[in-house]
């Protein structure tokens, strides 16, 4: 029982990353209705800057590096859509599509060139002391992980569905050229969403790898775990893509303690996939298809 | 045979593929060992570039699980060419484990709308990578050598021999390919890309179509697979098939041209040019191919086959002075083609009814498709 409940702590402590993942695909996905699939290498590159670059380079405190990161990531985000995204989008879900995957092969291949294949541990703001919880030991970076999750969450649940700034992210990805002409700062607001997607990109990225090693594809491994969450809800709902990954990351977990197989637990994420998929509801995704032009 | 040597246009095609088939051919005459090996890979490759050609260019759909089937390929085609099956029954053999597994990832996701396909095939070469290809019974920590049996007495002990024998199958999948486009199952695949809407309400069955463009787009990949692992005479690890390699079997048909059949042929040439320039230049190839695709995207043609096709109408127009008709995807060649009034004189009657009165003057303009002529009334 204390190995299971030390599975379940395990499995949450990673899912709360799958979330904040998740939460930044989702919020892409409201504004621009594209499924970001070079989110992991968004992060990931930030985080080499974080490494490489702020710490080793410029020998930054990590506190400071942490911030400056948090800036590359949202800068990225924007920087991802105005050269890349942003041009295609009005030409389909097919273009949008494949100019992600460049994106997300340039950038995991950027990293290479650049630092080299190296995977080196990484530093983090938050100390590694551990907290005894119920048979396991969760480390105060897990329960700062966890916070950030939370208070993102929170956050974009209260900007998205409570404030006129949600109102408008909605009527953008609608019909942006209606919005403008009601007079909303499309550009602006279009700017915004992704600053916050990108920053949460490389939040999760600094995150992430400080559990593991700094490897180029890892965080696309995450963001194929949040994917699964980001389906669930339809790439509409906060709440369900936070607990869905949390869900994911115990399921995960578990099926890494139980089955020594090594890679197992990828298998039956992907069979949770399958699962996800046959229980959607083709009336659910009307308002997915509306890709309207810029 | 007639219409090929009467229509213009047909017989540009037709010499543009003899010549390039005659290339195909006498090439590896000429060159030496090291670059029959690019050659066969580039083959294998534009087998690849094909299967996502008439998956993402024809239906809309993304794999980026292609890498996957890739492996399936090379991992199941080591087992039946062990067992001493020839070559064309284990190319069956292969061909129809892809389109099984194809139908496992298509039916939960093409029955929905959207982006699942790509998400499925996205997570299952991650199972892929990180489990199936782990088992001890798909491929485990050890490699196995591949058998390299001649194929109806080509040997394909050499890389020049074994090149041959994957154009000849590269040639069949783009002969088979070709048929479809034309066929009235073609159509439908390019109305359910353009709008599903509208197809549906041509009462056109969309999933089935879907499913099984994407399960001949798998049985493909797993036959390029097989020839993959012959080539190599033996099975790479799983990492080598991993989720990065779909990414970058996805940007060689992106760069070729997404929609058009020669799309294929020029994603598996642009391997075999890219690779020995990334190697001067010390850049990787992965890196230098999301470049070419990322610049290709924006670019918004349809790849090199696309820009090539703009040159060539813009050339012409200047030279000539006469535009080309383009119609859309819906009307086939065979559509356009007049046949009279059933004497099959080639004669077409064009009546022109001006409604109201005709000012003297009045400008008709009238451009009849192929015979490149220009009727001024």
């Amino acid at each position: 029982m204390t190995r299971f409940l030390g599975y379940v702590v395990a499995g949450l402590a990673n899912g709360t990353i799958y979330a904040l993942v998740a939460l930044g695909v989702v919020v892409i996905y409201r504004i621009s209705r594209v499924v970001n699939l070079a989110h992991g290498a968004m992060g990931v590159f930030a985080t080499y800057c974080f490494f490489y670059v702020f710490i080793g380079d410029w020998g930054l405190p990590v506190a400071a590096a942490f911030v400056l990161t948090l800036v590359v990531g949202a800068g990225l985000g924007v920087g991802v859509e105005r050269a890349f995204v942003g041009p295609v989008r009005s030409r389909g879900t097919l273009h949008t599509l494949v100019m992600t995957v460049g994106v997300l092969l340039l950038l995991t291949e950027a990293t290479v060139q650049f630092w080299g294949p190296n995977t080196p541990p990484i530093p983090s703001v938050f100390p590694d002391t551990s907290i005894r919880f119920g048979g396991t030991g969760v480390s105060v970076h897990q329960f700062a992980a966890a916070g950030f999750v939370l208070l993102l969450a929170g956050g974009l649940f209260y900007l998205l569905n409570r404030t006129r700034y949600g109102t408008a992210v909605e009527a953008i990805a609608e019909d942006p050229g209606a919005a403008r002409i009601v007079g909303l700062p499309v550009r602006n607001i279009v700017t915004v969403t992704w600053a916050i997607g990108g920053a949460s990109a490389a939040l999760a990225g600094m995150l992430y790898i400080h559990l593991n090693t700094l490897d180029q594809i890892s965080l696309t491994f995450v963001l194929i775990y949040s994917l699964v969450a980001a389906v669930l809800g339809g790439f509409n709902s906060l709440p369900i893509a936070v607990l869905g990954s949390l869900g994911v990351g115990v399921t995960f977990s578990l099926a890494q303690g139980y089955v020594k197989t090594p890679g197992f637990a990828e298998f039956v994420v992907f069979l949770a996939l399958l699962g996800a998929l046959l229980v959607q509801q083709r009336s659910q995704q009307t308002s997915l298809e509306t890709v309207a032009e810029f | 045979m007639m219409a090929l040597l009467s229509d213009p246009a047909k017989r540009n095609r037709a010499i543009v593929v003899v010549l390039v088939a005659a290339a195909a051919v006498l090439w590896p005459v000429f060159t030496s060992k090291t670059i029959h090996f690019y050659g066969a890979l580039s083959a294998i490759y534009a087998l690849v570039a094909l299967s996502l050609v008439i998956l993402a260019g024809w239906t809309g759909q993304v794999s980026l699980g292609h890498a996957a089937f890739l492996g399936f390929g090379v991992y199941i085609g080591q087992k039946v060419l062990s067992a001493g099956v020839p070559v064309p029954i284990a190319v069956l053999t292969v061909a129809a484990f892809g389109a099984v597994i194809s139908l496992v990832l298509g039916i939960p996701s093409l029955r929905l709308r959207g982006v699942y396909l790509t998400i499925v095939t996205l997570a299952f070469g991650a199972a892929c990578q990180r489990y199936f290809f782990q088992l001890n019974s798909v491929r485990g920590f050890r490699s196995h050598t591949v058998p390299r049996p001649s194929v109806l007495g080509i040997s394909t002990a050499s890389d020049k021999g074994l090149y041959y024998v994957v154009l000849v199958v590269f040639a069949v999948a783009m002969f088979i390919a070709w048929n479809l486009r034309r066929s009235d199952t073609g159509r439908s695949l390019f109305a359910i890309r353009d709008s599903e809407e509208a197809a549906q309400a041509l009462a056109v069955h969309i999933a089935p179509y879907k499913i099984g463009a994407f399960a001949l787009s798998a049985a493909l990949a797993t036959t390029a697979g097989l020839f993959y692992g012959m080539l190599y005479a033996a099975t790479p690890g799983p990492d080598q098939f991993g989720i990065l390699q779909s990414f970058f079997l996805l940007a060689l048909p992106v760069v070729g041209g997404l929609e058009s059949l020669w799309g294929a042929v020029i994603g598996g040439a642009f391997l075999a040019t890219a690779q020995p320039l990334v190697n001067v230049f010390h850049i990787r190839l992965f890196l230098a191919s999301a470049v070419a695709l990322i610049l290709v995207v924006l670019s918004g043609y349809d790849g090199v086959t696309g820009m090539i096709a703009a040159l060539w109408r813009a050339v012409r127009t200047a030279v000539v002075g006469t535009e080309h008709v383009r119609y859309g995807s819906f009307v086939p060649d065979a559509a356009t083609a007049t046949n009279g009034n059933g004497n099959g004189n080639g004669k077409a009657h064009v009546r022109v009814r001006v409604l109201g009165e005709a000012v003297p003057g009045t400008f008709v303009r009238l451009r009849v498709h192929g015979a490149g002529s220009e009727d001024d009334r």
